[in-house]
């Protein structure tokens, strides 16, 4: 029989990790990004009848921290791009990160917000543009201009041979 | 498909090639290149982006959910210490404005905020789902770690913590028969007992051989638990070690 206290429980130990990640990358604040997650997971208590399919409530969950996010930005419009990644403790997970991962790190904190978002939902969600495209209320088409320059202008930061795309237009 | 067409694909989505961008690549040795490049950063972006979660996430938000909201599924025990869970949590809110003495004296806000401060912050996480019946020995060795003795029993507990307040050992109970949480503080906060009320809480202070029992319980508009005997039961049970 299905429980709602077991699903729930299983929603938050399988999804609260990936959740937290997405939140973080959003606000680049570890306190707001629990508090996002805490917020999420309140709301979809209140919505577990609707939420007993997986990738459902997956993506009803990002979507749904998403709108959180945005309602606390309108309250306190938290800086977002005007921190020293190096100052925030913890952003980076451990000493054994490889030298590309550090640097991408501190170069994904400081992607304007429209590109690193569907970028973030990518590599966490492994989603596809499509779906990106929805749960961000974007076209694909925009979406994969965001994913593109998103991973150029990191490319471009970590100094990653500059020239491949000239390289093409030859 | 040319170079540029590729490259901007590939950036777009680098985790699974389609069969035209794989085509591509295979006939281009420089978007070869450029494709193995594009891949290990790929595999560095992972692990950039895979930033480790505090510990006891999702602990937390299970305990919270609890608080908040109440147990989904009723059991006996878990419903007493979540209604007082969630009766302190409400009280917190507005613990400085609402906590009285009942007798006139005012409160020692700093104190019962702390004490609330220490139900809601000090508990392991996933506390409701591991309530028991405490063996008599472990209670006595709960009082020992906190400076107290024993010469009686204090009834039947719930659940026990070691815990600490002010950086002091202290013990911590869950009481079995109703929903009193009872802390024992080797502190001495307080000369004679003082009830307080107010904000969905209902609460005693009482000296306790040479600190302080502090028994928390819902406040339920005067159909709360009596406290009293259980001060009674308490102060003849423990002394000083």
């Amino acid at each position: 029989m299905w429980n709602r206290e077991t699903q729930f429980t299983a929603l938050v130990k399988a999804l609260s990790n990936d959740l937290y990640r997405y939140a973080f990358w959003l606000c680049r604040h570890r306190e707001q990004a629990e508090d996002l997650v805490q917020e999420t997971f309140a709301r979809a208590w209140r919505a577990m009848d609707n939420l007993r399919d997986d990738r459902a409530a997956r993506a009803w969950l990002l979507v749904t921290l998403r709108r959180e996010h945005a309602r606390l930005y309108e309250r306190i419009r938290p800086a977002q791009t005007d921190i020293d990644p190096d100052s925030v403790p913890g952003l980076y997970r451990d000493l054994d990160s490889s030298t590309e991962a550090w640097a991408l790190r501190r170069q994904l904190a400081l992607l304007p917000i429209e590109y690193s978002e569907p970028l973030v939902l990518q590599v966490i969600g492994g989603y596809s543009g499509e779906e990106i495209a929805s749960m961000l209320d974007l076209t694909p088409a925009a979406v994969t201009t965001r994913l593109f320059r998103a991973r150029q202008q990191l490319r471009r930061a970590l100094r990653a041979d500059p020239e491949d795309l000239e390289v093409a237009a030859r | 498909m040319n170079c540029l067409e590729f490259r901007k694909k590939l950036l777009a989505d680098p985790r699974a090639p389609t069969s035209d961008l794989r085509a591509h690549r295979d006939l281009c040795p420089e978007c070869t290149v450029f494709a193995g490049r594009i891949e290990r950063m790929e595999q560095a972006l992972t692990e950039a982006v895979l930033i480790e979660p505090p510990e006891g996430l999702a602990a937390r938000i299970l305990l919270r959910r609890s608080l908040v909201d109440g147990p989904s599924v009723r059991a006996p025990p878990r419903r007493h210490f979540l209604a007082l869970a969630a009766s302190v949590a409400t009280a917190s809110i507005g613990l400085g404005a609402f906590l009285m003495w009942r007798r006139g004296e005012e409160v020692d806000s700093a104190v019962a905020r702390e004490l609330v401060a220490h139900l809601l912050g000090a508990h392991p996480p996933g506390l409701g789902a591991q309530v028991r019946r405490v063996p008599e020995a472990d209670v006595v060795g709960l009082l020992a770690r906190a400076g107290f003795g024993t010469r009686g029993s204090l009834g039947e507990v719930a659940n026990g913590w070691p815990c600490e307040f002010r950086q002091q050992p202290i013990a911590h109970f869950l009481m079995a028969a109703n929903p009193v949480t009872a802390l024992v503080l080797p502190f001495d906060f307080v000369r004679r007992a003082q009830l307080f009320f107010g904000a969905g809480i209902s609460g005693i202070l009482a000296p306790c051989a040479h600190g302080t029992l502090a028994l928390l319980t819902a406040f339920t508009g005067g159909r709360e638990v009596d406290l009293e005997p259980l001060v009674e039961r308490f102060q003849s049970a423990i002394i000083s070690a």
